[in-house]
């Protein structure tokens, strides 16, 4: 029965890439020490012996960082959630703001009502709608009347 | 007989009714709470880092090209079959390059989104205050009502900041603690990925600890050994020719190269260790409510320095690449 393949780890193809480059840089100091004994094609051998396996150390180094990658897959994850926290947070922070000036513009509004000067409703009227939709255009023609249209989702604040 | 309290104008009156309401109603939420401004430093400088860190993970496969430059071949015809290549992993090595980037910008878009955060303001309501204070001066109230509503504007600026900040500090607390094993892990996995502790050890001459998986540096010493075999044994046979003086020459600057990306990796090492450390010390001491100028300054400090060396090891690359 064919025994199943079994992936790398980290360390141990770490272990292997390190055999593999110790033994190359050995067949690298022999050549050198034996510079003037070998013959071409014994150099020619020898050097693709070394090229031979620091090839099989760089597999075995790719193998090992596939491997430590495969590793961080869920550390990621983690991380892109806590980073969409934060964005949902930048976005609550824009609505908490709005909320802010509205409730603004209303307690604004009462005070304007409370003084009994129409032109003052008129002006507390505006700035609610400015407030709520962001845009004073509709205020001249909401002056009068919409007062009372606006007050009651101020009270619910 | 009036008393000090109704004798006072009607702004005062609320503020002074208003802001201790406030005060007490955030005070939980200013409690073991971040230093905003802290976040936003540690943001920024993260940030200057971002541009240099990411040319390493090019040179994964950049590494394993030069490897194949350094081959002899026997005088004569090309030999058959051609001599094995040093490194036959190109198109894996691009592979873990573009890994490597994508996983240096989650961890750089945490902390961009970290910073954007800590720095979003409620500055909204302050460009419409003005706008109602002068909306109700021209509709004719007069001066205490105006000044009432000046208060009014003034007392829901500092409100809504106030507001706004207590919700930042809690919750950027609550995503520090939940990321922070998580940034510690992926930044020693950044670390790791181009220079274990092992490698860093090896290289300073000092005891290598076992462990740590393979890295950038490990490609870089594969590199090293092809390229001394490559230049040291035509210089050993004819070390004082012109051709061999040259020969020299070309290997000392190659030599230089990669010292300099050698540099470059211990650096980048250095670099996330030190942003790892750096989330654990906002952490830490949002959790102590232990903040002060000097510490903001600290976390500028240890960033700078790591982020310096990254810049000036990468930039001695593009000049030597050049």
């Amino acid at each position: 029965m064919a025994n199943p393949t079994m992936a790398l780890t980290p360390v141990q193809a770490q272990q292997l890439a390190q055999e593999y480059h110790d033994i190359a840089a050995a067949i690298g100091a022999y050549r050198l020490a034996q510079v003037n004994v070998l013959t071409d094609a014994q150099q020619y051998q020898l050097q693709n012996q070394q090229l031979q396996c620091i090839q099989y150390s760089t597999t075995f180094i790719t193998a090992g960082l596939f491997a430590q990658q495969a590793d961080l897959a869920a550390t990621l994850q983690t991380i892109k959630q806590q980073t969409a926290v934060a964005q949902q947070g930048i976005s609550a922070i824009n609505t908490v703001d709005k909320v802010m000036q509205i409730v603004t513009a209303t307690a604004v509004l009462g005070a304007s009502i409370a003084s009994l000067n129409p032109s003052a409703v008129a002006s507390g009227v505006q700035g609610l709608i400015t407030a709520v939709t962001g845009s004073a255009a509709a205020a001249p023609a909401a002056a009068g009347a919409p007062a009372a249209a606006a007050a009651p989702p101020a009270g619910s604040h | 007989m009036k008393n000090n309290f109704s004798s006072r104008n009607s702004p005062d009156r609320a503020r002074i009714i208003v802001r201790p309401l406030v005060c007490m109603l955030l005070l939980p939420f200013l409690a073991g709470c971040p230093d905003l401004t802290q976040v936003q430093q540690f943001a920024k400088a993260a940030d200057g880092a971002k541009t240099s860190i990411t040319a390493i993970a090019s040179d994964f496969k950049g590494s394993c090209d030069r490897q194949n430059l350094y081959v002899h071949l026997p005088p004569g015809p090309p030999p058959n079959p051609p001599p094995p290549q040093a490194c036959s992993s190109g198109d894996d090595l691009t592979k873990v390059g573009n890994n490597l980037v994508a996983e240096q910008n989650v961890l750089l878009e945490y902390i961009d989104t970290l910073g954007t955060f800590a720095g979003s303001d409620a500055s909204g309501f302050e460009k419409e205050a003005p706008t109602l204070n002068t909306s109700f001066k021209t509709a004719g109230l007069d001066t205490t009502q105006q000044a009432m509503a000046s208060a009014a504007g003034t007392l829901a600026s500092d409100i809504t900041k106030m507001a706004t900040a207590g919700y930042r500090e809690k919750k950027i607390l609550e995503i520090l603690k939940d990321a922070d094993p998580a940034v510690t892990q992926l930044t020693t996995g950044l670390a790791d990925q181009v220079a274990t502790q092992a490698d860093v050890a090896a290289l300073s001459g000092g005891a290598a600890p076992p462990g740590g998986g393979t890295s950038y540096l490990e490609l870089l010493g594969n590199e090293q050994v092809v390229l001394n075999s490559y230049y040291q044994i035509p210089l050993a046979k004819d070390p004082n020719s012109a051709a061999g003086i040259l020969l020299n020459v070309q290997y000392q600057s190659l030599l230089g190269q990669l010292q300099a990306r050698e540099n470059a990796a211990v650096a980048y090492r250095q670099l996330m260790i030190s942003i790892g450390q750096a989330h654990a010390k906002l952490l830490a001491d949002a959790q102590s409510g232990d903040f002060d100028k000097a510490s903001v300054q600290k976390i500028a400090t240890d960033l700078a320095q790591p982020i310096s060396d990254m810049t000036n090891a990468i930039s001695t690359l593009v000049q030597d690449a050049r």
